[in-house]
């Protein structure tokens, strides 16, 4: 069951944690070539941006007086081949990281896309679907420039900061520890908000979680909502939403912006400190020009601290959305290939439930103990109330779940040993959930088998009396289908459906509630239609039309997890059980 | 420009604190001019006459110099609180704009008929709402402050540099033209790009988003190598197209960045060369040379500015596609307002056309109020468009539907609805508990409302047994639940509305006929009477029914008591011998109805 809503925060943890940082190094990894290049680039940059002081001091200081304008104009032509090489290094930069930062998010984002094929049906049922959506698209494209830019950045500036704090020092020591008197107060500022921004952020992306979640689900529940006349109270619940994200994000916001006037105070407070303690102290043992010098070195000192305290807002943030993306990429996956897993090969299609129990939750058995052994090609109906076992056993089947003990056997293959696409590519699942895409009828039908040409998907569709209705749509097999197939009646879906589980040409052929919108006529050509088919298939059937029931091989009463009854329609009337009870009160009925 | 115009325009009173802000930085760049004029006071007239001169105290320097480092640095506190204030004004002002077109949005959204959804991505949608809606943020709260920023360091700057020399400054100037040109450029340029970026990553964001809802599917058919096949095409062309939109930018921005440092070093060269002219004097020189970085600047901004002002218009047009679009279906003027509804429905010589299809073919039923109507036919023959009918989802072409006598079309469109308890034949549960979705169409109902529904239902049992019963969160679309369970919920959430109307659309295909016939004796006694509409496959929700039509080809063809239609020996007659087992397809007339 579902352990989250629209309006609930997902927990997090609350101290800072590098881990997340690092993590994402073996992402960065993968393209150090292109950081080392943006790395080499800025650097060339930077290194433009300092020699050119060096032109214009000379200009002023020797050019000017001397009236040299042949130095003037050698000067200016060196300029600007100075500048368009810096322009030139930004360019190329911007391109590395450009690419580094884009491969690094479409590997992320295929990552977890990759990773959401393989998690448990759990995981999508136990909360809004917006807030996975929101990690996939919104979460991963908002780390991309910390990930490239922002680590290039902090690696330039913290560069700097070492060269400057050098020089400072070979130039004069005790004045350069005014300077960095300045630290402490900073680092103090910074270690006791740290935790109030961290929290901040991770609120912030909370709430915008929740907003889109929100959002995603009043989209797709408009149908509900409009019926039941609803829009003013989504729409206030939507507003509270959109506030608790705004004033989340003024929080976070202010706290970030209060970093940089109080480097701007620190920075100022140091150099005139500068000043004082050598008019105090220093006045038999140093020159004004050291003095002036020193602060000039303050100023650039403290400018990338400043820069990497934007930095910093940075990484606070970008720590906060790859938390949520790695602990996505962490959600344990609990049904795969177990290790030494075997393809299974061409099956018969016998299957075998050797006690099998099974829970979705502890101690909540759904399956108490279930044995059965069905042959090739026989057809088992499954009946009994609502939330017996039924959906349970088909999910057993193909694997959708671990059982807690027992087993079920393909063939006499321990299912657990093998491989699940070898298993599921044998089988044709119909679900109760007929989920459609967005796209063409054909490319829906051929969704079944990937390499099926027209005609055979035309052909499948034929089969099961689809194209009756197919046929008469605007274009066609070609007929654009939005997507949940909205613009289909659900019968029409449900027909869909069943042609591309039939093109899938199973060798075990699972029909959950797989007509129950299928009108009467139509259901029964259908079943005419695919009684060839199952000629050679073992299929499962849970339905509740007893005409669906009757014709299958053997009935399979479910009743809270157990098996109650088992035998032929005419064997199970004779018992006078449970199934002829169910089955003599709607004929009476009626 | 109309989108600048029109997300400003959300701001409301806001604006004044956007322009406090922009006003505020003002005064941080004065501030800023004015430091430095303190400091060259303090190193020309203090410190270099008076530093070295052991005649003079340390206690007289002193004296002088801290009454000016005081004020310097109470300059900086002042200048630190303008820009912190400015900060935080502006950011309050475009989140307060953010929030409004964001409630404005979810408004329209919320109003849109049928045809918008269907002619719509959702995940278009979502992220016209969030990414875009971003875009606008930032173009209200920093990028227009860049701009203004901006124009007013190059406006002070050329101020100052005319006043003082015009031929320098016309030279400084003359190249700044190549620079707009390539702003223009590149905006031209980028536009489009972006454009294509955005709709990429809708369908990006599709592409995910039925890949979550459709997991059960990919599962079953063991899809998920053909899924990241497809993810992977959306996902690299979205690189692509970021590519592309960065491609644009290296190509542009190092001629504007060229252009504004040649300005700014070439300041010196030119300067030197009017001061051996003879046209300056060493001191403007310095004053240029230290001001330069005010022209530089803004040439530097120039492009990162073109660039996020395109991708603000280009979000702002898709935010302002939503907003502006029109919603089909809406309450008239002078609607009827209307509380309780009788419940008497009729459809008089009703016709529905889609694409050019008719749907509906005159359709004309009485159906008095209290009465319980079965409706069945095939699939898509029109059952369904009958029921979008009353409720007012589609309108119709030729004819009218008329509640208690009043074409539904006058009537307020919330009182309509809220006249009727609808059980949709696609279930959609919200990730939500599971009383609060039963209560979902009346959020302020006493428990004893949602438990009697859901026990009329049949959902009372099975939901005590959930792990938290009725504060149990059920999954978006009730996913986790069995295919009864959902329907007898979206049963319970239609019966606790307790209206006068109550249409139930294929609503107990998938529970089992002892819980049918459990749910329809609980519907006959419920105290609440109801005209009930029912729409379904199987004879058995219908049979007691006063009267069943039977749809087919958009047109009634059968109508009448279960008695009367069996003795009819058609349609209905039919289905009710093969649902009983008595017949087989070779039973069928040749062709079927399918």
């Amino acid at each position: 069951m579902a352990r989250n809503k629209y309006n609930v925060d997902e927990t997090l943890e609350t101290e800072f944690n590098a881990k997340h940082l690092i993590r994402s190094f073996q992402y960065i990894k993968r393209y150090k070539k292109l950081f080392f290049g943006a790395f080499f680039f800025s650097t060339v940059s930077i290194l433009c941006g300092l020699v050119m002081p060096l032109f214009t001091a000379d200009a002023i200081d020797v050019m000017i007086p001397n009236r040299d304008v042949r130095g003037l104009i050698i000067a200016g032509i060196s300029l600007i081949v100075i500048v368009v090489v810096q322009a030139l290094c930004n360019r190329f930069r911007s391109r590395c990281s450009a690419i580094a930062g884009q491969e690094i998010i479409r590997d992320i984002r295929r990552d977890l896309f990759v990773h959401l094929q393989e998690l448990p049906f759990d995981y999508f049922d136990s909360r809004p679907h917006g807030k996975i959506l929101v990690r996939v698209i919104n979460y991963v494209n908002s780390v991309s420039d910390f990930l490239t830019n922002g680590i290039v950045n902090i690696l330039l500036q913290i560069l700097s900061l070492i060269f400057i704090a050098i020089f400072m020092i070979s130039l004069h020591p005790q004045l350069s520890l005014v300077v960095f008197a300045g630290l402490p107060v900073f680092a103090i500022y910074i270690f006791a908000i740290k935790q109030k921004q961290r929290r901040a952020w991770q609120l912030q992306a909370n709430k915008s979680s929740n907003f889109t979640a929100y959002l995603a689900e009043s989209i797709n529940g408009e149908r509900v909502t409009q019926s039941f006349a609803r829009e003013d109270v989504n729409y206030s619940i939507n507003q509270d939403l959109a506030m608790d994200a705004r004033k989340a994000y003024m929080k976070a916001v202010t706290i970030n912006h209060s970093i940089w006037p109080l480097t701007m105070i620190i920075s100022k407070a140091v150099y005139y400190l500068i000043y004082i303690i050598g008019v105090i102290y220093m006045r038999d043992t140093i020159a004004v020009g050291l003095l002036v010098a020193m602060t000039s070195y303050a100023n650039r000192f403290w400018g990338p601290i400043q820069q990497l305290s934007t930095y910093y807002n940075q990484l606070i943030n970008t720590v906060s959305y790859l938390e949520r993306i790695f602990q996505l990429m962490d959600e344990p996956v609990l049904v795969n290939d177990p290790e030494g897993a075997t393809a299974l090969p061409p099956i018969e299609g016998t299957v075998d439930f050797e006690n099998v129990i099974f829970e979705y939750e502890k101690d909540r058995p759904i399956l108490k103990n279930v044995s059965f052994h069905v042959s090739s090609g026989e057809s088992i109906a499954l009946v009994g109330p609502t939330g017996a076992g039924k959906s349970t056993i088909i999910n057993l089947i193909s694997r959708f779940y671990n059982i807690k003990s027992g087993a079920v056997k393909i063939d006499g293959y321990n299912i657990a040993n093998a491989t699940l696409r070898s298993i599921r590519s044998q089988m044709g699942i119909m679900l109760q959930d007929t989920f459609i895409f967005s796209g063409t009828i054909m490319e829906n039908i051929r969704y079944g088998r990937l390499d099926a040409t027209d005609e055979e998907c035309i052909a499948a569709a034929k089969q099961v009396f689809a194209d009756n209705f197919i046929s008469k749509m605007p274009n066609g097999y070609y007929t654009e289908i939005n997507e949940r197939g909205d613009m289909l009646s659900a019968g029409q879906r449900q027909l869909l459906s069943f042609a591309r589980t039939l093109l899938s040409d199973p060798k075990i052929l699972i029909l959950d509630e797989a007509t129950s919108s299928i009108d009467t006529n139509t259901e029964l050509l259908v079943q005419e239609g695919i009684k060839q088919l199952l000629k050679n298939r073992t299929s499962f059937v849970v339905a509740h039309r007893l005409s669906t029931i009757k014709d299958c091989d053997r009935i399979m009463f479910i009743n809270d997890g157990v098996i109650a009854e088992s035998g032929s329609h005419d064997e199970l009337m004779a018992q006078k059980g449970l199934y002829y009870h169910l089955y003599t009160s709607q004929l009476t009925n009626e | 420009m109309n989108q600048i115009k029109w997300a400003f325009s959300f701001l409301g009173k806001s604006k004044y604190k956007l322009f406090v802000a922009w006003g505020l930085t003002v005064v941080y760049n004065l501030l800023g001019v004015i430091d430095p004029t303190i400091v060259s006071k303090i190193v020309d007239d203090i410190l270099y006459p008076m530093f070295g001169d052991a005649s003079i105290t340390t206690q007289t320097v002193i004296d002088q110099l801290l009454p000016l480092a005081l004020l310097a640095f109470g300059l900086t506190v002042l200048r630190a609180i303008s820009r912190f204030t400015s900060n935080i004004f502006r950011e309050q002002a475009s989140q307060r704009a953010t929030y409004e077109i964001r409630r404005a949005l979810y408004k329209k959204l919320s109003e849109q008929s049928r045809s918008f959804f269907m002619a719509n991505r959702s995940g278009d949608l979502i992220n016209k709402c969030t990414g875009d809606v971003d875009a606008i943020n930032n173009f209200v709260s920093w990028i227009s402050f860049s701009i203004f920023d901006s124009v007013v360091m190059l406006v002070v700057v050329l101020i100052v540099f005319f006043s003082i020399s015009w031929k320098f400054t016309v030279l400084e100037l003359c190249l700044a033209p190549i620079a707009f040109i390539t702003a223009i450029r590149l905006g031209k340029v980028v536009r489009p790009i972006f454009s294509q970026a955005r709709l990429q990553l809708s369908k990006l964001n599709t592409v995910v988003q039925e890949n979550i809802s459709g997991n059960r599917v990919v599962r079953a058919f063991c899809r998920e190598g053909f899924e990241i096949k497809k993810f992977d095409k959306e996902n690299n062309l979205y690189y692509d197209m970021n590519l592309k939109a960065n491609k644009a930018w290296v190509t542009y921005s190092p001629i504007m960045e060229t252009v504004g440092n040649i300005m700014n070093a070439c300041a010196i060269i030119i300067g030197a060369l009017l001061v051996i002219s003879g046209d300056i004097s060493v001191g403007d020189l310095v004053i240029f040379t230290s001001l330069s970085w005010m022209l530089n600047e803004p040439m530097q901004m120039l492009g990162f500015l073109i660039n996020d002002t395109q991708r603000f218009l280009v979000s702002c047009e898709r935010v302002q596609e939503l907003y502006e679009s029109t919603p089909e279906i809406v309450s008239p003027e002078n609607a009827v307002h209307v509380t309780h509804m009788n419940g008497k429905i009729d459809l008089d010589h009703v016709t529905l056309t889609f694409d050019g299809n008719k749907i509906l073919d005159d359709i004309t039923m009485h159906i008095p109020a209290g009465a319980t109507v079965g409706i069945m036919g095939p699939t898509g023959s029109g059952k369904s468009s009958i029921l979008n009918l009353i409720t007012r989802f589609v309108d119709t072409n030729k004819g009218q539907v008329l509640i208690d006598d009043v074409d539904v079309r006058r009537y307020n469109l919330q009182d309509l609805r809220r006249n009727i308890g609808i059980a949709l034949q696609d279930v959609f549960l919200f990730s939500d508990t599971v009383e609060s979705n039963i209560a979902y169409g009346v959020p302020e109902a006493p428990n004893e409302t949602v438990y009697a529904a859901a026990a009329d239902a049949d959902a009372d049992g099975f939901v005590k047994r959930l792990p938290d019963g009725y504060d149990t969160i059920v999954g978006e679309r009730g996913m986790g639940l069995s295919g009864g369970q959902k329907q007898r919920l979206a049963l319970a959430r239609a019966l606790a509305m307790e209206s006068p109307i109550l249409i139930l659309d294929d609503t107990t295909s998938a529970v089992d006929l002892e819980t049918e016939q459990y749910i329809q004796q609980r519907l006959a006694n419920r105290p609440i009477k109801s005209t009930t509409l029912i729409v379904a496959q199987r004879i058995s929700s219908v049979k007691n029914a006063d009267i069943i039509f039977i749809i087919e080809d958009g047109k009634i063809t059968e109508q009448g008591t279960h008695k009367e239609l069996l003795a009819k020996k058609g349609y209905y007659y039919n289905i009710y011998r093969i649902q009983q087992g008595y017949a087989t397809a070779a039973d069928l007339p040749l062709g079927g109805e399918a």
